[in-house]
């Protein structure tokens, strides 16, 4: 089997070029997405019966929390893949996940609060549901802090990688914590093995919400995976040609370059 | 139905007391989200910057140390 293209993927060169390219696609889309989500959410679902207005927090709170988790899905798988084959990419790419996870785990935390003010009457309970997804956020905490704890850069990469697969125990706890205790969240929304519990007035807004997370998400990735490689790759020839604006033809090719670039 | 929910502007900002809540939340969202979005592109230019700053350097070094073996 051809496993070229498998390599290819593992190229950080190769994926900071073709991302230069789909960058503005995934911007737009992501824009119009949010945009259309957020104003439909907010101006044109209806009221909930029993919540009234303060129910369209779930057009922020539901799509973050979606994103946390999937995101420490991509941080966790990430650093396997890492681990497994040693690809430079991937760690890259766990590096990059952390910041954007915890920035989303803090958004549905805090909308979450919000939402719970006039709806359970209070900002914070310790609940199942909202300790363990504070766990999470810790956990992101925790990746970023250990990236910056070691002076090696491959030591910090595989730490990393260990305590984000050990961290998954924390993710079907946080999907089951509503069933498994009895707790103050409302069960899920929205599920993939039965008919949403929301009437489809407010789930159109919402699922555009949701598409539009997943897309911001992986223009998030992205960019900041391409920052990684450029604070790791800055002593290469391609970055150095990159930041005196030398594009790869203008420069006459040579062997030692080649086999630089194949590596 | 779907249609515009409020009578006026001024109910689309209190959503009949909720305003503050669902206001406050999409406010902080879009803060975290803004910063999302800008800080990879100002670390980006930030990193090539540096990394021009550092090979002019270096080309400066060898350009003198070549003058040093010529003289």
């Amino acid at each position: 089997m051809n496993w070229q293209w498998f390599h290819r993927l593992g190229s950080p060169r190769w994926f900071f070029e073709k991302t230069d390219r789909w960058l503005p696609w995934l911007t737009a889309v992501t824009l119009i997405l949010l945009l259309v989500g957020t104003v439909w959410g907010l101006l044109f679902a209806p009221p909930d019966y029993q919540q009234g207005n303060s129910y369209r927090i779930i057009y922020i709170h539901v799509p973050a929390a979606f994103l946390a988790l999937a995101g420490y899905y991509v941080m966790a798988i990430s650093g396997a893949i890492g681990i497994i084959w040693k690809m430079k990419l991937p760690y890259m790419m766990m590096a990059a996940a952390a910041p954007i996870g915890a920035a989303l785990t803090f958004v549905s935390l805090v909308t979450g609060a919000i939402w719970g003010k006039p709806t359970w009457g209070t900002w914070w309970e310790w609940d199942a549901r909202i300790t363990s997804m504070l766990i999470l956020f810790f956990l992101y905490i925790g990746i970023m802090a250990l990236q910056n704890a070691f002076r090696n850069q491959d030591s910090a990469d595989k730490a990393c990688a260990i305590l984000a697969l050990v961290g998954t125990v924390n993710i079907p706890i946080i999907y089951k914590s509503v069933d498994w205790w009895n707790t103050l969240h409302q069960p899920a929304t929205l599920k993939l093995t039965s008919a949403p519990t929301i009437h489809a007035t407010m789930l159109y807004p919402l699922l555009t919400m949701v598409v539009a997370f997943y897309c911001l998400y992986a223009l998030a990735l992205f960019r900041y995976t391409r920052v990684e490689i450029l604070r790791r790759e800055r002593r290469t020839r391609w970055v150095a040609d990159l930041a005196l604006g030398i594009r790869p033809g203008d420069r006459p090719r040579t062997q030692k370059q080649d086999t630089e670039a194949s590596e | 139905m779907t249609r515009f929910q409020f009578e006026s502007w001024y109910d689309v900002m209190m959503m009949s007391g909720h305003g503050p809540f669902v206001w406050a939340s999409f406010a902080i969202t879009f803060a975290i989200v803004a910063y999302l979005w800008i800080m990879p592109g100002i670390r980006e230019r930030r990193l090539l910057r540096e990394q021009r700053r550092l090979l002019a350097i270096e080309a400066a070094q060898h350009a003198a140390a070549r003058e040093g073996q010529g003289g």
